[in-house]
């Protein structure tokens, strides 16, 4: 067999007395020229990327290093400002910038309702807002901190620049820039991120609840109403989820409407899960006989928690029910309900003619236990 | 000798077999080429993917969501004679920052002392509890609680293996979502909510899982990860290399596609019901774990639904590697056989009308270069060495052939260390990067050789059906982890592993 070294790697060696096994010659030396180039590429492209992924590393190294001790300094700066010292700074330096914004943004997350005027004036005459400007146009971490950033300024005169970034692709960014917006104007920035809710799927509830919940001056709850009265059925369940943190004596009125209303199971389920208020104790109390499992279960939770003593001969059959989940539920239930403990849940269990039902109030009992001593 | 030994050659020269050789070597280069291409392919989707990841979670801009919003999440950790490493393990899950959680342990019928282990460490006791069996598994003998780790409970049953203990767990879990831990491994106190995130995200997730990541040589105090290292030994720090490559590309391409067919054992969260649906965990297989996502792929795409099952890559898992080639011949060839079933058994979800990207891609992908692969690979040096031997390839030759090889394994390696550094940069010092790749360098001169060669016996075993019941896989780990003050303490001399795995 014939392997054809091709010239590029050097002298050409022929080797073997026979024919071609490959068939054609030419075949077997292409195949050694394409294996050549390709180890060549492969090495000094690998050999390339090692250098700059050493050389990535070596700079954010030092960028690590210079945001960190900038990080510091400005900390420092900070706490002195908020303990009402007198503190001259000069404006910012560009390579400060970075760190005198993550030492910003930690110290406003840290801050409660401490007198924040001191720190606003640093902030104002350390040139923030020319800074921070510049970098929204930078990459993506520098737009988000940026942003933040702004936000904990309360400058008014950045509303404006701050409002596109709402409509922003990202979720985080958005999210930041909501959170900002909040800061700055909350009735304007609430009138826009509340409606925004139905549309963003990528925001997670948790950030959104969390933001709503920042709102101090009543405009999230107004805003939840308003979109509630046009909402449906799905985006009020969504949107009643975030009223029932901020303003449970409104959302039980919503939840009650909604129960009323032929709504589908799921649905139910979901205010079941919601239920707080005790006057809804019959409408809850009739989901007990429901056909889904589910809604009989949220039921039963549900009247644990605004059920009265009487409620116990209401949730006893539940004992019986066929679905586990549903007989668990209901013997916590029990057991929450004003006026029974563990001793009177074991008369209960002492009445129960199904075997399921013993059990699941030992299991209920034995956690009870074992909760109250932890 | 050596004229016998001529007259050999000459014979063999003459022999009309040596035409299938050199196709062979054919199919050995078609074969080389094309699985290059794909991985370098599924590089670059998932360096896309790391790189839009990393922007949106680099550093936490947002004040923390609120903790009720978070759903809780069950931890199911199933334990076989674990008696040394249970405990910590239960420990360092508690250490999570996670709002809501409870830790289910499964003792599956250890015969050393994990049950008595686990009842004094945190003070169990029976309780009755009203268990189901929803997914039928070997006996459960009792159910323990803790009153002062509200949080743990304990399922002792009868040995029925991993898949079976793993069932039970599920059997007793309270919350929708629940997540599968090997008991040997060390997690990071925001692991449960980075896995959790994609739930959050998108309503379609069905199962998430993350990076598993080499734990040898970084330092664990508390029960957490301390700070990361490099393994000191060569054998662990080839795996450092193959766990980055298999990963960060092998896993996170496959991910936006929503053709990920595997989660590792691990590490992964899933949607209970889901699961329960389709029967839960297989226990006649080794590779369950792989077996029940190819599983909920074919079922969910047979059921029509518009479902994810999708990668996190971040490092979420830290697992300690083999340090000696027995050990580490047995995983692998448990890992091939697991494989093997995993897809035999799917079958039918390969060009499936309805298999989307799955069964159309990713499937084949997996039966190509991961079930036939390691047999064209074995079979490809072993023609070059016997054509090297019979003087039929010229040296040149066979060394720019090796050194293609070795480029291309070197590139791909090199662009998993990039991708590292891109998003999570946790080997912080250049001496690092070098170290690296210097392994990934030397891994290409025996030691991926060894690898094929343990997956080829593992093809072949599947292939002959010799399935031994092994149902726990165990592995001899050090568990240096494990001690406090393993601060500057060599790590056990082992000669074996030492000799073997220096190229």
């Amino acid at each position: 067999m014939v392997w054809h070294v091709p010239s590029v790697g050097g002298a050409t060696s022929r080797k073997g007395t026979k024919g071609a096994v490959m068939g054609n010659p030419a075949n077997g030396a292409t195949l050694l020229t394409v294996a050549y180039w390709v180890a060549i590429l492969t090495l000094v492209l690998a050999f390339s990327l090692l250098t700059v992924i050493v050389l990535m590393r070596a700079r954010s190294q030092r960028r690590e290093l210079r945001d960190k001790r900038a990080q510091r300094h400005w900390l420092q700066v900070m706490q002195h400002a908020l303990a009402g010292e007198e503190v001259q700074v000069p404006s910012l330096r560009r390579d400060e910038v970075a760190g005198f914004i993550e030492a910003w943004n930690a110290t406003h997350e840290t801050l409660g309702h401490a007198d924040l005027a001191p720190l606003l004036s640093l902030g104002h005459h350390v040139g923030l807002v020319d800074a921070a400007r510049r970098m929204l146009q930078g990459n993506y971490h520098d737009r988000a901190m940026a942003i933040v950033a702004l936000g904990h300024l309360r400058d008014r005169s950045v509303f404006e620049e701050l409002v596109p970034f709402l409509n922003d692709r990202s979720p985080i960014v958005s999210l930041c820039a909501a959170y900002a917006l909040g800061q700055v104007d909350p009735p304007e920035a609430m009138a826009m991120f509340v409606p925004m809710i139905l549309e963003r799927d990528d925001w997670m509830p948790g950030n959104v609840a969390r933001i709503l919940a920042r709102n101090e001056d009543g405009s999230a709850v107004r805003e939840l109403d308003n979109a509630l009265l046009r909402a449906n059925t799905t985006t009020m369940l969504k949107l009643v989820r975030f009223l029932v943190d901020i303003d449970p004596q409104r959302a039980a009125g919503v939840i009650r409407q909604l129960l009323d209303s032929p709504v589908d199971d799921h649905a139910i389920s979901i205010c079941l899960q919601l239920v707080s208020d005790k006057q809804d104790r019959e409408r809850v109390a009739g989901f007990l006989s429901a056909a889904r499992w589910h809604v009989r279960m949220h039921a039963a939770s549900a009247l644990g928690r605004i059920g009265e003593a009487s409620d116990s001969l209401r949730l006893e059959p539940m004992l019986a029910d066929k679905v586990w989940w549903v007989r668990y539920r209901a013997a916590q239930a029990l057991l929450a309900l004003p006026g029974m403990g563990a001793a009177a849940l074991r008369e209960v269990q002492q009445r129960q003619s199904d075997a399921y039902g013993r059990d699941i109030i030992d299991q209920v009992l034995s956690e009870h236990d074992m909760g109250a001593a932890a | 000798m050596n004229t016998y030994w001529n007259a050999f050659v000459t014979a063999l020269q003459s022999g009309p077999w040596e035409h299938a050789l050199a196709s062979i070597q054919w199919i050995f280069m078609i074969y080389f080429v094309a699985i290059n291409l794909v991985y370098l392919l599924l590089n670059y989707i998932s360096a896309y993917q790391i790189v839009r990841y990393m922007r949106e979670y680099r550093a936490n801009y947002l004040p923390p969501g609120l903790r009720e919003y978070q759903p809780p999440v069950s931890i199911v950790l199933p334990a076989h004679n674990e008696e040394k490493s249970v405990v910590a393990s239960v420990h360092s899950l508690l250490k999570t920052n996670y709002p809501e959680f409870e830790i289910v342990v499964v003792n599956d019928g250890s015969s050393d002392r994990t049950c008595e282990a686990l009842i004094e460490a945190f003070g169990l006791v029976k309780v009755p509890e009203a268990y189901r069996a929803r997914l039928h598994t070997a006996q459960v003998k009792g159910v323990y609680a803790s009153a002062r780790y509200p949080h743990v409970r304990m399922v002792d049953k009868v040995n029925g293996g991993k898949s079976d203990a793993i069932n039970a767990g599920i059997n007793c879990v309270r919350y929708p979502l629940y997540c599968v831990i090997d008991a040997d491994c060390i997690l990071q106190p925001d692991s449960l909510s980075r896995a959790v995130r994609p739930f959050l995200e998108d309503r379609r997730v069905v199962a998430s899982g993350g990076v598993l990541r080499v734990l040898n040589g970084c330092k664990v105090a508390n029960g957490m990860l301390a700070k990361v290292g490099l393994p000191d030994r060569w054998l662990p720090g080839f795996q450092v290399i193959e766990y980055l490559r298999a990963f960060l590309f092998g896993r996170m391409g496959w991910s936006p596609m929503n053709a990920l067919l595997i989660i590792s054992g691990a590490f992964g969260v899933f949607y209970k019901e889901r699961v329960i649906a389709i029967g839960g965990y297989r226990d006649d297989t080794v590779g369950e774990d792989m077996d029940l996502v190819v599983r909920l792929h074919r079922n969910l795409r047979k059921e029509k639904r518009d479902y994810r099952i999708v990668f996190v890559p971040d490092p979420v898992c830290w697992t300690e590697v083999p340090t000696d080639i027995s050990s580490l011949a047995h995983q692998r060839v448990r890992w091939q056989r697991g494989l093997a079933e995993s897809l035999w058994s799917n079958i039918g979800l390969m060009f499936n009308r309805r298999g989307g990207a799955a069964g159309w891609v990713a499937f084949p992908f997996m039966l190509i270069f991961e079930f036939f692969g390691p047999v064209i690979e074995v079979v490809g040096y072993f023609s070059m060495i016997v054509l090297a031997l019979l003087g039929l390839v010229p040296l040149k030759a066979f060394l720019i052939f090796l050194a293609a090889a070795v480029g291309m394994g070197v590139l791909l390696s090199v662009n998993a260390m990039l991708l590292e550094e891109l998003s999570f940069g946790l080997y912080a010092r250049p001496a690092q990067q070098f170290r690296l790749f210097a392994v990934a360098v030397l891994e290409n001169f025996g030691y991926r050789q060894m690898i094929s060669l343990w997956r080829f016996y593992g093809t072949l075993l599947w292939l002959l059906g010799l399935r031994k019941h092994h149902r726990w896989g165990h592995i001899s780990r050090d568990g240096s982890w494990q001690q406090e003050h393993a601060d500057g303490e060599a790590m056990p001399a082992d000669p074996v592993a030492d000799r073997s795995s220096h190229p």
